[in-house]
C-alpha cells in the first residue's frame, strides 16, 4: 500500500491559519493574503498578561473551522447568518509566514523588527493579515501608516490615536476614559461608534457608517482587539469588559466590512488564550480573522455563487 | 432496587430518584439513562462524561423533592416517579455493538411503558436510540416523528476521517432507519452548513426552524408549529436535544465553541412547550464538563432542562410586597 497523506482531523497539526501553505517572503504574490503571528506580551500595567501564545492558540482554533469545509461534500459551506458560500480554495491565495522573528522580552525590536517584515509584505503587493500580540502593536501593520490614502476601520474598545485626517473610524468603544480623550473623539474629523451605538443601532447599520466614513480612501486596513466583546462571551483577553458587544455582531461586521472595503490588511490581536480555558476567545479571533479575509481566500473559486 | 437517596446524597443518582433495573419500572416512569458514548465528534472528546457531571449537576435540586415552586416562571413543578436506570452497556471501541445495545436498550425501556430520558454522550448516540423507538411505536401502529434541537442540520453523509457514523450524520442515520423525511423537524440552525444539507432542506421542503426564524417568531410558537408540522402524537414523537444549539455564553460545555444560538431562557421555554403534552422519549447530549472544569454551568443547566420536561407544572399567584 502506498502512503498518502490524506485528509487530517482538527486537532492534528502542526498548524498553519487555516491549514494553508507555509511560504516566505519570496513566495508572495501580488493580492495574497501574508499570514504573521507576533510572539509579545502586553507591557501596560493595568492590563493581564498573556497575548505572547495568541497568534499560536488562533492558528489552533482555525484548524476547527477549516477542518469543516474539508470535511463537507463540495468542501464548501454556506453561512445560514449571512448566506455567504464559503469553499476551499483549489489555489491558495493565503501563505502563512510563521511568527515574526523578534525577541518578545524587548517591546522596541518587536516594533521594528514587525515594521521589517510588514514592509517587505506590502512591496509584493500582498495584504498582511497579523494575529496575536498585544493592541498597542496592531498599529505597525496599519497600511494607513504606510500609504498616505490609506484608511482604518479599528473594532476595538479603546478610543485609539487622535486622527486629525479623518481617515479611521474606531467601532466598538466602551468603558471609561480621560476626559480630554473623549473630547477629542468627538471632534468632526474622528468617527467613533461606540458599543452602545451597536446595541441601539444593531451591527450592520454601524458597520455601514463605518464604511461610508472611509469610503474615500484607496485601500482600508481592518484592526480586531479581542476586547471589544464582552467578556460572557470572551474573556481571554488582556482588559476583558462587562459592556461590550456579542459575537454574533463582530462576525456579522466583520462580514458587512470585507465585503465592502479594498482591503488593506487586517490585525486581530490581543488573545490571551490563558485567560479563558473554554478556548472560546481565540476560536473567536480566528472567526473573526476568516471573516475578513473571506471575499480573498474562500469565496474565490470558480463556480461558487 | 434501592430506595430513594434523599437522604443518602453520596448514591449519586439523576435528582436522587431510586436506582434499578429495566424490570422494576412501571408505566408512566420516567426511566433515565446515560450514554457514555464521545468518539463520534471531531472536536473535543469528553461527552461521556456528561451522565456523571449531569447527575452530579442534579443533587442541588434533588433536595427539593418531591416539590418545589420555581419564581422565574411562577409556577410549582411535582417530582414524577422516576427511575435512574445507571449508564447504558456500551462498547466505547465497537461502534455497530453500541447501535445495537442502545437500539434494543430503549425498546426494553418502552416495553415497560416507561419514558426514557437520555443523557449523552455525543449526538450520534441519538441515531440508535431513535431507530429503537421508531421500531417500537411502529409495532404499535404508530407513525414515529422526530425533533431535534441542534445547531447543525446533522444530515451528513459519510464523514472522510470519521466514516458514516459520526455526529454531524445523526439525523441521516435517523431518517434511514424509519423515519419519514415529512415528520422530522430541525430546530435552532445556526452557523456554517455544508451547502449539500442546506439544499436538501429546500429540494424536499424540510421542516427546519433557523435560530433567525426562532427569534423573528418566537420561541414558543414556533416549536408549537414545528409539532403541528411533524403531525404524530406526542407519545409517538422523539426529541433530541444537542447542547450546541445554545449560545456557549450560557453553557460552553460542548465539543467545539458556538458563538451564536438559543439563550438558556429561550431553550428552557422550549421545553416548557414539550412539557404541556408530554413527548415519547428525550435525550440531552453533547454535555462536556471538560472545556471549563472549575464550573458546572452545563452540568446544572442540563439537569434543570430534564427536570423542566419532566415535572408537573401548576401555575401559582406569588405574593407581591404590597400582598
Amino acid at each position: 500500500m502506498t502512503y498518502e497523506r490524506g485528509l487530517l482531523p482538527p486537532f492534528a497539526g502542526p498548524p498553519t491559519f487555516a491549514r494553508c501553505p507555509r511560504g516566505k517572503l519570496g513566495d508572495l504574490r501580488e493580492g495574497m493574503v501574508a499570514v504573521f503571528g507576533v510572539v509579545a506580551d502586553t507591557i501596560d500595567e493595568r492590563k493581564r498578561p498573556g497575548t505572547a501564545p495568541g497568534a499560536a492558540a488562533i492558528r489552533h482554533a482555525s484548524m476547527q473551522f477549516i477542518s469543516h469545509i474539508e470535511a463537507a461534500p463540495g468542501r464548501r459551506v454556506r453561512d445560514t447568518m449571512t448566506g455567504n458560500l464559503l469553499s476551499l480554495p483549489d489555489r491558495w491565495d493565503m501563505l502563512d509566514l510563521g511568527d515574526v522573528e523578534s525577541n518578545a522580552s524587548e517591546p522596541p525590536d518587536i516594533a521594528s523588527d514587525l515594521d521589517a517584515l510588514t514592509r517587505p509584505v506590502l512591496e509584493a503587493g500582498a495584504i498582511p493579515l497579523m494575529l496575536g500580540g498585544p493592541a498597542s502593536l496592531s498599529y505597525l501593520t496599519n497600511v494607513g501608516a504606510y500609504e498616505e490614502d490609506g484608511g482604518l476601520v479599528r473594532l476595538s474598545p479603546t478610543l485609539g490615536a487622535y486622527d486629525e485626517q479623518g481617515r479611521s473610524a474606531t467601532i466598538g468603544t466602551m468603558g471609561f476614559a480621560l476626559q480630554a480623550w473623549f473630547r477629542q473623539a468627538q471632534e468632526p474629523s474622528v468617527k467613533m461608534l461606540t458599543a452602545e451605538d451597536v446595541r441601539r443601532r444593531g451591527a450592520l447599520q454601524v458597520a455601514r457608517e463605518a464604511i461610508d466614513w472611509v469610503s474615500g480612501m484607496r485601500r482600508v486596513h481592518v484592526a480586531v482587539d479581542m476586547g471589544l466583546i464582552d467578556l460572557a462571551y470572551s474573556a481571554g483577553t488582556p482588559l476583558p469588559g462587562v459592556t461590550g458587544i456579542t459575537p454574533r455582531d463582530l462576525l456579522t461586521m466583520c462580514a458587512e466590512i470585507a465585503r465592502s472595503v479594498p482591503l488593506a490588511g487586517v490585525t486581530v490581536c490581543a488573545v490571551a488564550p490563558a485567560l479563558d480555558r473554554r478556548g472560546r476567545s481565540e476560536a473567536l479571533a480566528a472567526r473573526a480573522a476568516i471573516e475578513l479575509i473571506a471575499p480573498l481566500v474562500f469565496e474565490g473559486r470558480e463556480g461558487v455563487t | 432496587m434501592t430506595t430513594p437517596a434523599r437522604d443518602r446524597p453520596g448514591l449519586g443518582t439523576l435528582f436522587a430518584s431510586p436506582q434499578g433495573l429495566v424490570e422494576d419500572l412501571r408505566p408512566g416512569d420516567y426511566a433515565f439513562f446515560g450514554v457514555p458514548y464521545d468518539l463520534s465528534s471531531p472536536g473535543l472528546l469528553g461527552a461521556r462524561h456528561g451522565p456523571a457531571a449531569c447527575r452530579d449537576g442534579s443533587g442541588y435540586y434533588a433536595v427539593f423533592r418531591p416539590s418545589f415552586e420555581e419564581i422565574t416562571t411562577a409556577r410549582k413543578l411535582d417530582f414524577p416517579l422516576a427511575i435512574d436506570l445507571g449508564d447504558a452497556p456500551i462498547r466505547p471501541l465497537d461502534w455497530s455493538t453500541t447501535d445495537a445495545i442502545l437500539h434494543e436498550y430503549i425498546r426494553s425501556v418502552l416495553s415497560a411503558g416507561a419514558v426514557p430520558v437520555a443523557i449523552g454522550g455525543d449526538h450520534l448516540v441519538t441515531a440508535p436510540l431513535a431507530a429503537g423507538f421508531g421500531a417500537h411505536v411502529r409495532e404499535r401502529g404508530g407513525e414515529p416523528a422526530y425533533v431535534q434541537f441542534s445547531r447543525r442540520l446533522d444530515l451528513g453523509g459519510e464523514h472522510p476521517i470519521l466514516g458514516q457514523a459520526w455526529r454531524g450524520a445523526t439525523a441521516t442515520l435517523v431518517g434511514g432507519r424509519g423515519f419519514d423525511a415529512g415528520r422530522m423537524a430541525w430546530v435552532g440552525v445556526n452557523g456554517y452548513l455544508p451547502t449539500d444539507e442546506w439544499a436538501r432542506v429546500k429540494d424536499e421542503s424540510l421542516n427546519v426552524v433557523t435560530l433567525e426564524e426562532l427569534r423573528r417568531d418566537g420561541v414558543g410558537d414556533s416549536v408549537r408549529r414545528v409539532l403541528e408540522a411533524v403531525g404524530a402524537a406526542p407519545r409517538d414523537t422523539y426529541v433530541s436535544v444537542d447542547l450546541d444549539v445554545l449560545d456557549g455564553a450560557y453553557v460552553p460545555h460542548t465539543d467545539e465553541p458556538t458563538f451564536d444560538g438559543l439563550t438558556n431562557v429561550e431553550l428552557l421555554s422550549a421545553i416548557d412547550v414539550l412539557n404541556e403534552t408530554g413527548v415519547g422519549a428525550f435525550d440531552v447530549t453533547g454535555l462536556n464538563p471538560h472545556p471549563e472544569p472549575s464550573a458546572i454551568t452545563g452540568a446544572r443547566f442540563t439537569a434543570w432542562l430534564i427536570l423542566r420536561f419532566i415535572c408537573r407544572q401548576s401555575p401559582i399567584e406569588l405574593e407581591t410586597a404590597d400582598g
